[in-house]
């Protein structure tokens, strides 16, 4: 009996606290997906149900029990309750944002801290799910980052739809990196069907000629290479230095010398002979610099 | 609808300090931050009333609150949307157009000190660009009365205004001002901050004609200023003009605008960037890649070699700033670089090479 208790107590623990056990994996975070999404639609339907009690007070007075005002007064508690999490969570955002830059176990303490509050709004968990994905990314842990965005690109997002574009390129590179180039295609043909802004287009530009430069389909990637280069000129530096040299190897294979040489000592002059050796030995290409 | 044609003019400095001081940031409303706990306080004391219509009014309370929250949070994330969409407009260089709408956009993020800060970075990124250096200055001020001294937003800020104060001719000010960044600055050498410095060194060294001090940092120049990534070619223009002027001073070219029969070339410097004459003779290029060549490509153009030698390297740092930046924009940033955009494209009209690459071009 006590053993049955204790399966079922670790059971629920796992359950409601999944993050327990270390780190958020990619089933940890749809199981927590899940229950705020059980939890949202529970919160929807409780005050559908109290308001149509109210509603019927109205017609058959007298009928109203005073439990269904405790009623609203626990699902409004509970709303506030998350909502006050979500300002909580929302507002360590820009810390773990700077932390990305230069301190990733840091960033990775603060999204787990993030992860265990219960209730939290599912736009601000998918906001931690997706810094969380970014961290993987740069720690090299390719499959996992791969993996926490399939989760999150299979739930509906509703207000968090922005994050969508962001988590498809990462996506992306995570399947690159990785050396799946049918997941990298997949990513970057829903992206292209996508409404981008600015940035996002740029990280697409980018991945893309990493991407078919990669495969070595040269001649499509010198196809729009003006487009190319004066998008690769709003880029950030290194990237920008790294899209440059990638062009520079497309245009030498193609036979295209000046053009090819022009690119070279263009990106000499933006990442350095040093950064850009790594290219030229065709070692792997961290795009953020 | 008949379209409007609207005729820009730039804002003066006056004309932005009343905006911001009409604009300026408010903290954000006390009645925002107390009505989750009205409302709740008000639901609760309806509910005491223990009747049907106790109960029916703090459902309606809770209703209003939270339409009131959605449509909050609606209008936030609008605002954010229409600031980013201002920042893009000024990344994409459309700077009369980002004006005006950070411009319009000021009044409604009063509350926002995110986007008001961000608002006002692009106004005064985009007031520099159009030259509008005095009301650039304003804005930066501005901003940098919010951040504190040491700062890294702080720092970009101060170095972006000795930039303004160099432009308008403020030479104390501005060296006064690189005193104070310089032991900040120092420590974090081969950053963007630090590439910022050495610029405006630079732009400082040029302005105040000490040419031989400038030309005395070629040596770590394209190291310094690396982090700037295609906004070096400012840099190395500088560079350029300081080669050519000590090379003026020293006598070996006596080059004065609308004087060019007084050029003496010594060699043949590269074809300036831009002009489609060049463009077009580029060997083995195609029409779309010549379009992307428009800058020179030093050694191949003039394969005899080349530029440098201008005066003592002014053609060589001139290839490398065009190679990043078209020279339009050069001069367009930094009027002095005129004067020698025009000697080279004097000096490239008279260049032997020129025979050279037309033959390459025509093969």
């Amino acid at each position: 009996m006590k053993d049955w208790l204790n399966q079922i107590r670790g059971r629920v623990e796992a359950w409601m606290r999944p993050d327990r056990r270390g780190g958020i994996s990619a089933p940890d975070l749809a199981r927590l997906l899940r229950r705020d999404q059980v939890l949202g639609k529970g919160l929807l339907w409780g005050a559908a149900a109290v308001l149509g009690l109210v509603m019927l007070a109205e017609v058959w007075p007298g009928w109203l029990e005073s439990w269904t005002s405790f009623l609203f007064v626990g699902l409004f508690g509970v709303w506030m309750l998350m909502n006050l999490h979500g300002t909580r969570v929302a507002a360590e955002l820009p810390m773990i944002n700077a932390a990305l830059e230069n301190n990733l176990p840091g960033a990775e303490a603060r999204i787990t801290v993030g992860m265990r509050r219960w209730p939290l709004p599912r736009t601000v968990r998918l906001l931690l799910g997706h810094r969380l994905a970014v961290v993987r990314l740069r720690q090299g842990r390719h499959f996992e980052a791969a993996a926490l965005c399939q989760v999150m690109l299979a739930e509906p997002m509703g207000p968090a739809e922005h994050l969508r574009p962001e988590l498809l390129l990462i996506f992306a590179e995570a399947r690159l990196d990785s050396g799946d180039p049918m997941g990298t295609y997949s990513a970057l043909v829903e992206l292209s069907h996508r409404r981008l802004n600015l940035v996002q287009l740029l990280q697409k530009v980018a991945m893309e000629t990493r991407y078919l430069v990669g495969l070595g389909l040269d001649a499509a990637v010198l196809e729009r290479v003006q487009q190319r280069l004066e998008l690769a000129s709003l880029m950030p530096v290194f990237q920008g230095g790294v899209v440059h040299a990638l062009l520079a190897v497309a245009a030498r294979r193609q036979g295209r010398t000046e053009l090819a040489d022009w690119l070279k000592e263009r990106a000499e002059l933006i990442c350095g002979p040093r950064e850009l050796a790594m290219i030229w030995g065709g070692k792997r290409i961290d795009l953020r610099g | 609808m008949a379209s409007v044609e609207v005729e820009f003019h730039p804002p003066t400095a006056a004309q932005v300090g009343r905006h911001l001081r009409r604009y300026g940031l408010q903290a954000p409303s006390r009645f925002a931050l107390w009505l989750p706990l009205l409302a709740m306080g008000g639901a609760i004391g309806l509910i005491w009333t223990d009747s049907a219509e106790g109960a029916f009014g703090a459902w309606v309370l809770l209703g209003a609150w939270m339409g009131y929250h959605f449509w909050r949070a609606r209008r936030q994330r609008e605002l954010e949307r229409l600031v980013s969409g201002v920042q893009e407009l000024s990344m994409l260089r459309r700077d009369e157009q980002a004006l005006r709408q950070a411009w319009l956009l000021v009044p409604k993020v009063r509350r926002r000190m995110d986007l008001h800060a961000r608002l006002l970075t692009v106004m005064g990124h985009v007031l520099e660009e159009l030259s509008c250096y005095e009301p650039a200055m304003v804005v930066y001020d501005a901003l940098l009365a919010r951040l504190p001294r040491e700062h890294p937003a702080s720092v970009h800020l101060g170095l972006a205004r000795i930039m303004a104060l160099l432009a308008t001719d403020r030479l104390s000010d501005a060296d006064e001002a690189l005193r104070r960044f310089r032991g900040v600055v120092e420590s974090g050498q081969g950053n963007l901050l630090g590439a910022l410095y050495r610029l405006a060194e630079l732009y400082q060294m040029v302005r105040t004609n000490h040419f031989a001090d400038a030309v005395g940092r070629a040596a770590v120049l394209v190291e310094d200023l690396r982090p700037l990534g295609l906004e070096a070619g400012y840099g190395y223009a500088l560079m350029a003009l300081a080669y050519y002027r000590q090379g003026v001073r020293v006598g070996g070219v006596e080059a004065t605008p609308g004087g060019e029969e007084s050029h003496t070339p010594s060699q043949p410097p590269p074809p300036r960037g831009g002009g489609e004459e060049e463009t077009g003779t580029l060997p083995g290029v195609g029409e779309q890649d010549s379009a992307i060549c428009d800058r020179p490509l030093n050694k191949r153009t003039y394969p005899g070699g080349i530029p440098g030698e201008l005066p003592g390297g002014a053609g060589e740092w001139w290839g490398r700033a065009t190679l990043l930046v078209g020279a339009e924009q050069l001069v367009g940033r930094f009027g002095e670089l005129g004067e020698l955009a025009w000697a080279m494209r004097a000096f490239a009209r008279r260049a032997p090479g020129d025979d050279k690459q037309r033959e390459l071009g025509a093969a």
